[in-house]
């Protein structure tokens, strides 16, 4: 998988939060953006996923442009799925029907059983109470909520997984558990993650690729190996003292 | 999935232009969103059904407290009649029943669509490959305009009927001689001029409430400044809608 950006451009309310970025990322698994602007990132992610057009600049993927209406486009967004750092779950409906929302889009034509089947699958996965199926978003915690959002973008099985903050409301027993279904994840076939993070440190570890802002300008770019061994004062000082531990 | 909300250029021309195109796929896929559009009926049809019920009886009743207090026998001349179908029917009917829409429905599309972008909820459907026109804005559209030509029926029925029974304070009036007297001013392209301004302005509520409230886009302070906004433009547009379709009926039909 290629993702391109060229000359990307995000602003917001008059700021600017990613300033000419041009990056690609070639067959990159596990792949982290960070920086010292959190905001700035999250759009950052948002504008690869296809969800908030750059102000200026193209993203590719695949050569496909994401911000073209086409039927390559349309696919691509298919095939991919979005964990937000919080919020996201449609609050008027209940849990059920909030996953049960992108399979009936993606899938058409899956039974109700077959589609209950796999939400149910991941719930075991997550070890949690299918009691909560029947409520709503205001009705659970904040932590729950994360986790029917990381359920509702797994189920349909994407090939492409952004993550906005993956530990951010989540306990340790879930943090552990979300980042051993990422290990899984990136083993199973030909998949990939980009995430966003401030300190969530097994994920920094494990990425294969770091893409790191200082505000809005990318000021490096690489494997976790190079910034160690090529930058590491740079990095030290943008992950406030995050990365040191994680190597 | 078309891609407006990702766009810069988020007008209201772009955004009905998107409706348009949206509402020809999903009928063409069968994909309407049933349980909102159900949901939107419901809330502002039924629940709406009292408020209606009382407005029309009232003003049927001050019609003709006022056209009584003017000249005696008003309700026995074949003037109530013209006065009726022409302000009640032909105008206040779908008029009072838009603003009860508005204030109730079309603050309520904003207020909810509004707090739907801070909490991510927008961002969250188009992650899913799901157009936020396609399932928000359509069946709100389509349950608006679905229970307010409903209700503007409502009201006239409630009104005559309303109507019928004050008459009966100033004279006895035998309820099928007062469907006739009625039926001899009434025609049908009163009543549909009556549906057809009920169309547009249910159409005029939900699309632009629905566009304020996806032009939240920051904060919640947004959210009532929106919500104002919203009812501004609708009745702008409801009173620029009338006005227009008034024209015509006059030139067209005398």
């Amino acid at each position: 998988m290629k993702i391109e950006l060229t000359d990307v451009t995000i602003k917001r309310l008059g700021e600017t939060l990613i300033n000419n970025l041009s990056a690609v990322l070639e067959n990159r698994k596990f792949t982290g953006i960070l920086g010292s602007n959190e905001h700035a990132c999250s759009y950052l992610l948002k504008t690869i996923a296809g969800i908030i057009a750059p102000t200026e600049g193209t993203v590719k993927i695949d050569d496909v442009d994401i911000y073209l209406e086409s039927p390559h486009s349309e696919q691509l967004r298919k095939n991919n799925s979005y964990i937000f750092r919080a919020g996201g779950l449609i609050s008027n409906i209940t849990i059920r029907e909030n996953l049960f929302l992108p399979l009936i889009y993606q899938f058409p034509d899956s039974t109700e059983e077959q589609k209950l089947e796999i939400i149910k699958k991941y719930f075991a996965i997550f070890e949690l109470d299918e009691m909560l199926l029947s409520k709503r978003p205001v009705n659970i915690t904040e932590m729950q909520q994360k986790l029917m959002i990381i359920i509702r973008a797994l189920i349909t099985e994407p090939d492409l997984l952004f993550i906005d903050n993956p530990f951010v409301n989540l306990n340790r027993k879930y943090q552990q558990l979300l980042f051993e279904f990422v290990e899984e994840f990136l083993k199973s076939g030909d998949r990939y993650i980009i995430y966003t993070s401030g300190n969530d440190i097994p994920f920094i570890a494990k990425s294969d690729y770091l893409l790191v802002f200082n505000e809005d300008e990318l000021i490096g770019e690489g494997t976790v190996e190079n910034f160690r061994t090529e930058r590491p004062e740079e990095l030290d000082k943008l992950l406030n003292e995050y990365y040191k531990i994680a190597v | 999935m078309r891609l407006l909300f990702t766009k810069k250029d988020f007008n209201y021309s772009n955004f009905v232009v998107e409706f348009l195109a949206e509402l020809i796929e999903d009928y063409k896929n069968r994909r309407l969103s049933n349980t909102v559009l159900i949901r939107q009926i419901l809330f502002t049809g039924y629940e709406a059904l009292w408020l209606i019920s009382l407005s029309a009886v009232s003003i049927s009743g001050l019609l003709i407290l006022q056209g009584n207090a003017v000249f005696s026998g008003f309700t026995q001349s074949d003037v109530f009649f013209t006065i009726f179908v022409n302000a009640v029917i032909r105008e206040l009917s779908c008029l009072i029943t838009a603003l009860i829409v508005l204030a109730r429905s079309g603050t309520a599309i904003a207020t909810e669509l509004g707090n739907m972008q801070i909490n991510n909820e927008t961002e969250s459907l188009i992650s899913m490959g799901i157009s936020p026109v396609s399932y928000l804005v359509i069946p709100r559209v389509i349950g608006v305009i679905a229970a307010i030509v409903t209700l503007t029926v409502y009201f006239n029925i409630a009104a005559l009927a309303g109507g019928w029974f004050i008459t009966l304070f100033f004279a006895p009036y035998d309820i099928s001689e007062f469907i006739m007297d009625l039926f001899s001013v009434l025609s049908a392209p009163d009543i549909l001029m009556s549906l057809l301004k009920s169309f547009m302005f249910g159409f005029a509520i939900a699309s632009v409430s629905s566009y304020q409230g996806f032009k939240v886009t920051y904060a919640s302070t947004e959210v009532p400044q929106r919500t104002i906004k919203a009812v501004v433009y609708s009745i702008g547009s409801i009173i620029v809608i009338d006005i227009i379709l008034s024209l015509l009926y006059y030139l067209i039909l005398t």
